[in-house]
């Protein structure tokens, strides 16, 4: 079995990000204003987390008359429990930094 | 909106869909600054996602084209490892005659042709297994790749040495031939074997 490497910090802002409202259908641009994350960064990430199959993804007719219907996303089963796992690595990282510090 | 259709445009065909998704975003941006800073996110997406295709070898390139490559990266050291190991040895004994290691010159040119006999093994060696992995699919290792890449450029250093006062047009022919084109050529065959979609991208995630 390969081991998991742990996903970039831009990787965790946007898990957080999804994690925080799970069943909720978000767009890109939320989600981008949300986490600061500019879409030169937000979208490669989320083309690897839907690669994966963490990422679900639907269109959906725009609330705006005359604008074009817009791709949501939310966390899949399998991208719920991934994102659970790398946010609790990262935090017992950094917990791990503060305790070596402190030594 | 023109910069980021230009900037989709440059996205693969397989990212189609989030070519759409990037474009209606942008639509639904009311502020033009904040539009104008979400299209040259779009850009660099466009940037990023065709070199990622391309350095995953998703090109297209023949099997065919890419032995023809390899060769050339191989055979020019596999052809000096033949003249070091046969040509000059054959030489030796008349060259011998004349040829003193009190001769000026002499110690660094003889180093450099039992280096070169010795290295110059990786030219045979290193189209073995560009072609086996070419036609078997099997990865080149790590050892194997770094010895073929320090091996070439240890000769090139030998023969820069060796030979520094013939004419640096053959000096920088030789080091091209004999050091560059095998680092090149592994270089390409490591980003070749580099695992496709949907097996590693944790590996790219993290990056």
């Amino acid at each position: 079995m390969t081991r998991e490497r742990r996903s970039s910090p831009q990787t965790l802002t946007l898990l957080a990000a999804l994690l925080d409202q799970p069943r909720t259908w978000r767009h890109g641009y939320d989600l981008s204003s949300e986490t600061q994350l500019k879409s030169g960064t937000l979208y490669p990430v989320m083309m690897r987390l839907s690669e994966r199959g963490f990422l679900d993804s639907k269109w959906e007719a725009s609330e705006l008359p005359g604008r074009p219907p817009r791709r949501m996303y939310r966390l899949t089963a399998k991208g719920l429990s991934f994102a659970k796992e790398q946010l609790a690595e990262a935090e017992q990282g950094v917990l791990n930094k503060m305790r070596r510090a402190r030594a | 909106m023109a910069l980021a259709q230009m900037a989709v445009a440059m996205l693969p065909v397989s990212r189609r869909e989030w070519r759409a998704a990037m474009l209606s975003d942008l639509e639904h941006i009311e502020s033009d600054w904040l539009a104008l800073h979400w299209a040259a996110g779009c850009v660099l997406v466009g940037i990023k996602e065709r070199f990622r295709d391309m350095a995953r070898g998703n090109l297209g390139v023949s099997r065919w084209i890419l032995v023809a490559e390899m060769a050339l990266c191989f055979i020019p050291l596999t052809i000096a490892w033949l003249d070091f190991a046969i040509g000059s040895w054959s030489d030796v004994p008349p060259a011998f005659a004349a040829f003193s290691l009190d001769t000026p010159g002499a110690g660094p040119a003889l180093a450099a042709m039992l280096g070169g006999a010795t290295i110059g093994v990786l030219g045979p060696v290193g189209l073995f297994v560009a072609l086996r992995a070419l036609f078997f699919g099997r990865r080149v290792s790590p050892m194997m790749a770094s010895v073929l890449v320090v091996g070439p450029l240890l000769l090139g250093v030998l023969l820069f040495s060796a030979f520094a006062t013939s004419s640096w047009l053959d000096t920088a022919r030789d080091l091209i031939l004999l050091s560059v084109l095998p680092g090149l050529g592994v270089a390409h065959l490591l980003a070749l074997s580099k695992p496709s979609a949907g097996i590693d991208q944790n590996a790219r995630l993290a990056s």
